[in-house]
C-alpha cells in the first residue's frame, strides 16, 4: 500500500523559480500564484471535468488514504485551516488562531455564518465532534498521529475552540490544513458509516453523485461562505485508469485536466495543442530501508559505501523519466520549508566506497535480499537502479517481486527483509521525519534510533515539535537533514514531481508545489471551454 | 428433452455452486495480505490497524463467517465491502449488470459474424475465400485486446475522428445514444478476439459434420447444396459452438478486466482485480461466485440449447 496521499504543502517564490529552473519536460508554467490571479476577468459557470488515475474509494476524509479522496473531499469540506500558496498557514474555517505559553494551548475563533450544506450553521461543537472523532482509537484513523499530541479539545462558546496539547507542538495549524483535519458536522460525526457516500461538509461544492473508483460529481454550494466563489458550475472528477484514454479524453476535450500524468506520458501530454502540461518539485519519495540494527546495514560504513556507490541525477532520470529532482537519502525535499540548500548532493565515489565495504569486512561483497511491491511500478524501477548501482561495488542486490497487499503484512516494517517503501509528501517536515525515524512518534522505520546517531536524530525531533522561532527551527531540521543524510538507514535516489495537464482555456487551477489537493474553488474557464450537458 | 434432465442438470448446478462457495470462502481466506495495512495504508500507526482488524472481525471463527456469508447469499447479501464500506450486492448487482450487458452484446455481434463465416468457410474448405477467412481469424487470435483498443482509440476515439467516447459510461437511462456510443469500442474490441474463436471452433465442426454419412446421403438424394448445409449441416455443426458460446458469456463476464480498464467500463472483472488487489473480501468472495453462478447458468444453457439441437444428447 502507497503512503502516497496529502502533499498539502504550499511553495514559496523561491521554490518556484527553482521548479522552473530544474524542470525539463513539457511546456513549463508559471503557477498562479505568480501569474496573479486574474479574477477580475473570472467567468462564472461551465463544468470541469478532471481526469485522475487511481483508486478512489471513499468521500470520508478522516479515513481516505489515496491522493484522489484527498481531491474530492477539499473540494466537499473545509478545514480549520489552510495552507498558502507562499508555504505558511492561514485560517479557513477559522477567522483567527492564537498560541498560547509554549505553544501548548491553542484558541481558534470560527467565521460567522458559515452553513453546512445542510442548512445548519457551524459551531465549535463540529469542531470539537470531528477532532474527537479523529483521535477516538476506535475510530482507527490512519493519519492520527500528525494531528499532534492533542490532550483535549472543547468549545469555549459558540464559535470559539480551545486545543490543549500534551506537549508543545508549533505545527499545530499546519497540522490542521492537512486532508484529514476536515471539519465534519456533527450529524456527520453521529453518521459516521454514511461519510463514505455522503458529504456533511462546508465546501464550495456540493456532491451530486459519488459512484466509488468511477466517478463524483459536484456542483456549486450557493450557500459557500467565501463570496462569488466557486465559479464553476459543477466539478467532476473522473477515474480513467489508463493512459491511453486519459491523453485521447484530453485531445477529444471529453476531460479538461489530467490531475496526476504519468511521468512516462508527460512528454506527449506536453506536445498536445491547446494543453499545458504543469511539473513542481514534489515530495513523494521510494526509500530503500537498510536496517541498522543487523547486518550487514549494522555497519554505518557498509551503508556509506552503498551511498557512495548512488549516482543520483543518473538515478533520478531513469526512475522518473526526467520529471524527478535527485535526492540525497533524507526525505525533506526542496518542496518544504524548510529544505536545506545549502547541503550539497552527493557524488559517487566508487573508489572510497570499495574501500570502506573492504574495512568492514566485504572486500569481496555481498548477496541481499530486496523485497519489492508492484505498486506503484515506481518502486521495482527504483530498486532496479538502485541495484544496478549496488554492483559496480560487489553489492548484489536480489530483487523479489511481491504483491502489495502480501507485501504490506508480510514485508513492509517487519524487521525482515529489506524493501522499497513509498512515502506521499507530508503536511509538515515533523510529520514524515517522526514516521521513519523515531520510536516515540513514528514508527522508526531502519531500526536505527538505538545508534548514536539515531539517538540524536529522536532527540532532534523532538526538539523540532516543540520550538516555534522560524530561525531555530530551520537550524534543527537542517541539522537532521544533515544526520539522515549521512548516517540513516535509507537510500532515497530521487523526489517525484507533480504532473498536471489542463487545457488552455482552464484558468487558475492550483497547480501548487507538490499539493494534489485540487482546490477547485478559485479556478474558472474560458469563453471558448466546451459547453457540456449535465 | 425431459423434466427429469432438466432437474437433474440444475441440481448439478446447485451443488456445483454450493462446492464452489466453499472453495472460494476458504480461498479467500488464505490468500496473504492483511486486509487492516490495505485499507489504511503504510502510514497508519498500529492502534489504527489493531483496532480495524477487530471491527472487520477478521478475528471470529472461519466455519461462523463462512455460514453467515452463506446464510446472506439468497438475499444478495454479500457482507459489506472492506474498503468501499458499502454492502458489496448493490456495488456487485450494478456491476454485473454493464458486464451482461457488454457480454450478451458482444456475443450476438461475434455469433451473428462469426457463424455464417465459419459456415461459409467450411463449405468452400480450401478455397481462397476460405483461406482469406481463416488469416482473418489468425489475426484476431494473435493480436491481444491490449494491442486491439488503444490502436481503436487513437482510430476512432481521437482526433482528427473523434466519432466516439475515449473511455466511461453512460448509463442507459440516462441516454440510449450516449450508452450506445460507449459500449461500441469495448464490443468491438471483444468481438475482434471472439470472432476468431468462434468461427475456427464453427468451421472446424461443420468440416466434421459436412464430412459424415448421413449428408453424404442428403447430397445423394439430390437436395440443394444450401439445404443441406443449412438445414442439415448446421444443425448439428453447430453443438460444439453453441457450448463454446456459452462458456464464452462466462470468459466475457469475469475475464475482460484489460478491456474494462482500458475504456474504464465499470464492469464486474475490473471490480473483481479492485477488490483482490485491495483484499477487499467481501467483494471478491461475491464477483467469485457471480462469475462462477454464471458460468453454471451458461452451461446450463448450453446443455439445453445442445439437447434442443440434437434430442440424444437428453438421453440419460
Amino acid at each position: 500500500m502507497s503512503g502516497e496521499t496529502d502533499r498539502s504543502v504550499g511553495v514559496t517564490r523561491r521554490r518556484f523559480t527553482r521548479d522552473l529552473v530544474t524542470s525539463g519536460a513539457g511546456a513549463l508554467l508559471l503557477p498562479n500564484v505568480l501569474r496573479g490571479t486574474a479574477h477580475g476577468q473570472a467567468k462564472l459557470g461551465g463544468q470541469l471535468t478532471v481526469a485522475l488515475y487511481k483508486d478512489l474509494r471513499t468521500l470520508n476524509p478522516i479515513m481516505g488514504i489515496f491522493g484522489n479522496e484527498w481531491r474530492s473531499t477539499v473540494n466537499l469540506y473545509n478545514n480549520l485551516t489552510r495552507l498558502t500558496a507562499t508555504g505558511g498557514v492561514e485560517g479557513d474555517l477559522a477567522e483567527s488562531y492564537t498560541a498560547g505559553a509554549n505553544s501548548a494551548t491553542w484558541t481558534f475563533v470560527l467565521r460567522d455564518g458559515v452553513r453546512f450544506h445542510d442548512g445548519s450553521a457551524l459551531g465549535a461543537g463540529d469542531v470539537v465532534a470531528t477532532i474527537e472523532k479523529i483521535l477516538d482509537p476506535k475510530t482507527a484513523a490512519p493519519y492520527k498521529a500528525e494531528l499532534g499530541p492533542i490532550a483535549s479539545v472543547r468549545a469555549v462558546d459558540r464559535r470559539t475552540v480551545r486545543i490543549d496539547l500534551a506537549s508543545p507542538y508549533a505545527d499545530l495549524p499546519k497540522a490542521l490544513a492537512s486532508s484529514m483535519a476536515r471539519i465534519v458536522s456533527e450529524r456527520g460525526v453521529a453518521d459516521f458509516g454514511k461519510l463514505d457516500t455522503t458529504v456533511y461538509g462546508t465546501g464550495p461544492f456540493v456532491l451530486k453523485e459519488f459512484v466509488a473508483n468511477e466517478r463524483v460529481v459536484m456542483e456549486r454550494n450557493p450557500r459557500y461562505f467565501r463570496s462569488g466563489r466557486p465559479y464553476l458550475d459543477r466539478l467532476v472528477l473522473r477515474v480513467l485508469p489508463d493512459t491511453t484514454s486519459q491523453i485521447a479524453a484530453l485531445e477529444n476535450r471529453e476531460v479538461d485536466v489530467i490531475g496526476e500524468v504519468e511521468s512516462d506520458a508527460f512528454k506527449r501530454v506536453g506536445g498536445i495543442k491547446g494543453v499545458k502540461a504543469v511539473q513542481v518539485t514534489g515530495g513523494t519519495f521510494n526509500n530503500v530501508v537498510l536496517y541498522a540494527d543487523r547486518p550487514p546495514f549494522d555497519d554505518p560504513r557498509v551503508r556509506k559505501a552503498l551511498r557512495l556507490a548512488m549516482d543520483r541525477p543518473q538515478m533520478s532520470e531513469a526512475i522518473t523519466g526526467g520529471v524527478g529532482t535527485p535526492a540525497d537519502d533524507q526525505p525533506i525535499s526542496p518542496a518544504y520549508e524548510y529544505f536545506d540548500k545549502t547541503i550539497p548532493l552527493r557524488k559517487p565515489d566508487l573508489a572510497q566506497a570499495r574501500q570502506l565495504l573492504k574495512e568492514a569486512g566485504h572486500g569481496s561483497g555481498f548477496e541481499h535480499r530486496l523485497v519489492v511491491s508492484n505498486s506503484p511500478a515506481s518502486r521495482e524501477k527504483t530498486a532496479v537502479v538502485v541495484q544496478a548501482m549496488a554492483e559496480q561495488i560487489g553489492i548484489r542486490f536480489n530483487i523479489e517481486l511481491m504483491d502489495n497487499a502480501r507485501y504490506g503484512s508480510t514485508i513492509w516494517n517487519k524487521g525482515v527483509a529489506s524493501y522499497v517503501g513509498n512515502y506521499g509528501t507530508r503536511p509538515t517536515e515533523d510529520a514524515i521525519l517522526s514516521k521513519l525515524y523515531s520510536a516515540v512518534y513514528g514508527i522508526d522505520e531502519g531500526r536505527w534510533v538505538k545508534t548514536e546517531p539515531g539517538k540524536k536524530a529522536e532527540q532532534l525531533i523532538g526538539q523540532g515539535r516543540q520550538v516555534s522561532d522560524r530561525g531555530e527551527r530551520r537550524k534543527v531540521y537542517a541539522d537532521l537533514q544533515r544526520l539522515c543524510r549521512d548516517e540513516g538507514p535509507f537510500i532515497i535516489p530521487n523526489f517525484f514531481n507533480s504532473l498536471y495537464a489542463t487545457q488552455s482555456y482552464v484558468n487558475d487551477w492550483p497547480t501548487r508545489a507538490i499539493t494534489t489537493e485540487m482546490r477547485a474553488e478559485n479556478c474558472w474557464l474560458s469563453p471558448e471551454a466546451p459547453g457540456r450537458k449535465a | 428433452m425431459g423434466a427429469a434432465f432438466l432437474a437433474r442438470r440444475v441440481l448439478y448446478g446447485l451443488i456445483s455452486l454450493l462446492i464452489l462457495s466453499a472453495i472460494i470462502f476458504a480461498c479467500t481466506h488464505l490468500l496473504p495480505g492483511d486486509a487492516a495495512v490495505t485499507i489504511l495504508g503504510e502510514g497508519a500507526t498500529p492502534d489504527a490497524l489493531a483496532a480495524l482488524r477487530t471491527r472487520l472481525g477478521l478475528d471470529r471463527p472461519f466455519a461462523l463467517q463462512y455460514l453467515d456469508w452463506l446464510a446472506g447469499i439468497p438475499r444478495g447479501a454479500f457482507g459489506t465491502s472492506t474498503t468501499l464500506n458499502q454492502p458489496a450486492g448493490p456495488i456487485i448487482a450494478e456491476r454485473f449488470g454493464h458486464s451482461l450487458a457488454l457480454a450478451l452484446i458482444t456475443i450476438v455481434v461475434a455469433g451473428a459474424l462469426a457463424i455464417p463465416l465459419g459456415v461459409t468457410a467450411a463449405s468452400r474448405r480450401g478455397s481462397r475465400l476460405d483461406v482469406s477467412i481463416l488469416t482473418a481469424s489468425y489475426l484476431g487470435i494473435s493480436i491481444p485486446d491490449f494491442v486491439v483498443a488503444p490502436i481503436l482509440i487513437i482510430l476512432l476515439a481521437s482526433p482528427p475522428l473523434a466519432l466516439l467516447p475515449s473511455s466511461g459510461y453512460e448509463p442507459l437511462a440516462k441516454s440510449f445514444a450516449g450508452w450506445l456510443a460507449h459500449i461500441v469500442l469495448p464490443v468491438v474490441v471483444l468481438a475482434f478476439l471472439l470472432i476468431a474463436h468462434l468461427l475456427r471452433q464453427t468451421r472446424s465442426g461443420m468440416l466434421e459434420v459436412l464430412s459424415s454419412d448421413y449428408i453424404r446421403t442428403a447430397r445423394l438424394k439430390g437436395l440443394r447444396e444450401r439445404v443441406v448445409l443449412w438445414r442439415h449441416g448446421v444443425r448439428n455443426g453447430l453443438s460444439t459452438t453453441v457450448a463454446v458460446l456459452a462458456l464464452d458469456i462466462g470468459y466475457l463476464m469475469g475475464s475482460i478486466v484489460i478491456v474494462e480498464e482500458i475504456f474504464a467500463y465499470p464492469g464486474l472483472g475490473r471490480l473483481m482485480v479492485y477488490a483482490v488487489a485491495n483484499r477487499d473480501i467481501p467483494l471478491v468472495q461475491g464477483t467469485a461466485l457471480v462469475i462462477g453462478a454464471v458460468y453454471v447458468v451458461a452451461n446450463l444453457l448450453a446443455d439445453l440449447a445442445q439437447a434442443a439441437l440434437n434430442p440424444r444428447m437428453a438421453r440419460p
